[in-house]
């Protein structure tokens, strides 16, 4: 009788089986949350898993000038105070969906939310 | 197993030894394409203010971070070296403290990028003009102060607003009296040149460059590119472009944008009137191979409006869509087929329409 699979074979396709669910773990780490990140200068200063936020807390930038502050909700994050004239940054509003961003040019801070994007009408980049 | 043959015995462990190695062969590509997909698969981020604006800087490939470095250096040194009017030892800033007296020789990339800019100001009839400095100076858009000049400063000025008299002799340039260049409406597209200039010789695989909303796609698939809206917030957009390496730029209503007495002032200027443009648009996105000319079509085209900005693009090879007030939205070329509306106060129209 011929057989189909030996013994061998066997194992490697359960080897196979097993690279292809191993190779998915990078991807599991990367939760697909909706998730901020306040930088300066390409440098992060926080990440902000904002599903995870269960009660509202403001974190205060003031190691330059213009003090600023930044309101964490859930699901929600942006600029809510500023000592500068213009306060562009707080006019921005709160950021809520994957893409959008709020930057205060003179503390050179940027939020950026980065998630998983609901949808293909969510753009990579907006020109403006 | 005391009954297997000798000969059996060598063939199973023959079998035994290929199986190993290909355990070993496969384990040894996982591990590659594991790393190759954590290294080359995300999106590397850099964001940033430069040049008065947020720069985005989005990587795929090796040494992210270093060329992301690498980048934001460069286009700060583009700044502080080169561009802006405002410091007072770029080329630019000498060029202008020399008007009406003499002429300053910039270097190589600058001077080429002023005669890049200066012969689209003549192909757009002047729509777009470099030599409106001074009027620039006297709005002041980014001091954030928001005051419409005194109408007699406007008046002085506007007569010297002409970028013919921008004189490029040998290497030097020099400006007319009372005459200032101001490279702002190209500055980010430059920005955009400088960075692709400095990709090709770096291990990245693939790009997406924002800086001040002008944008730079480097050897990528297809990328989504929202165009803002125009009477929304600043994260708002009224459509989405699917697009691929080229150069995006837009020209709105809603910048640097302020109210005075009533009426709405922006920041970009009409040459001819020293006053913020006047017509039925409230953006234009150029898509073009190159930045300065996206940066530099986009502002001329806004000037222009719909029907005197279509030989323009041609000339350029570019394609463009116009928003206007009433919400309506024209694509020239095919970019029409390459545009989904995502908001339901804007419809596409006809060319003709």
């Amino acid at each position: 009788m011929v057989r189909l699979f030996k013994r061998a074979d066997f194992y490697l396709i359960v080897f196979l089986c097993l690279v292809g669910v191993f190779s998915f773990v990078p991807r599991l780490f990367d939760s697909g949350n909706l998730t901020a990140t306040v930088s300066r200068r390409g440098e992060v200063l926080y990440t902000i898993d904002l599903e995870k936020v269960e009660k509202a807390y403001t974190i205060t930038v003031d190691d330059r000038s213009p003090k600023v502050e930044i309101m964490v909700k859930h699901g929600e994050i942006g600029f809510v105070k500023a000592d500068c004239p213009d306060k562009i940054c707080v006019k921005t509003g709160m950021l809520t969906k994957p893409g959008q961003s709020a930057a205060c040019l003179p503390a050179k801070l940027i939020i950026t939310l980065s998630g998983k994007a609901s949808g293909h009408k969510v753009p990579d980049i907006i020109t403006y | 197993m005391s009954t297997l043959s000798r000969r059996e015995r060598i063939s199973r462990r023959k079998n035994i030894r290929a199986v190993i190695a290909a355990i070993l062969a496969i384990a040894v590509l996982s591990a590659f394409f594991i790393y190759d997909y954590r290294h080359n698969s995300d999106w590397y981020s850099h964001d940033d203010i430069v040049m008065g604006t947020v720069v985005s800087v989005k990587l795929k490939g090796q040494n992210n971070k270093a060329v992301a470095n690498d980048i934001v250096m460069l286009l700060r040194n583009l700044e502080y070296k080169r561009l802006s009017w405002r410091v007072a030892d770029t080329y630019l800033a000498k060029i202008n403290a020399k008007a009406g007296t003499g002429s300053f020789e910039p270097d190589e990339e600058t001077l080429g990028y002023i005669k890049d800019t200066l012969e689209i100001c003549e192909a757009s009839g002047g729509a777009l003009d470099i030599s409106l400095g001074e009027l620039t100076r006297l709005w002041d858009f980014d001091s954030g102060e928001n005051k419409v000049p005194p109408s007699e400063e406007i008046n002085y000025f506007l007569p010297f607003v002409n970028f013919r008299n921008i004189k490029i002799e040998d290497k030097a340039v020099s400006v007319g009296q009372d005459q200032a260049i101001d490279m702002g409406a190209v500055g980010k597209g430059i920005a955009c040149d400088e960075a692709y200039k400095l990709l090709k010789g770096k291990p990245t695989k693939s790009a997406i460059i924002s800086v001040g909303g002008s944008v730079l796609l480097y050897n990528t698939g297809d990328v989504k590119v929202g165009i803002r809206k125009p009477d929304g917030a600043a994260n708002e957009y009224m459509g989405i472009l699917t697009l691929k390496n080229c150069n995006i730029s837009t020209s709105g209503n809603y910048e640097k944008a302020f109210e005075q007495d009533g009426k709405k002032y922006h920041h970009i200027l009409d040459p001819k009137t020293g006053y913020p443009v006047d017509n039925n648009l409230t953006s234009v996105t150029v898509v073009c191979k190159d930045g300065l000319m996206a940066d530099a079509l986009s502002t001329a085209c806004f000037v222009l409006g719909y029907e005197k900005s279509l030989e323009l693009l041609d000339n350029y090879n570019a394609k463009a869509v116009f928003i206007s007030k009433d919400g309506s939205v024209r694509a020239t070329h095919d970019l029409d087929k390459k545009l989904t509306l995502t908001d339901s106060n804007y419809r596409l129209v006809g060319a003709e329409g």
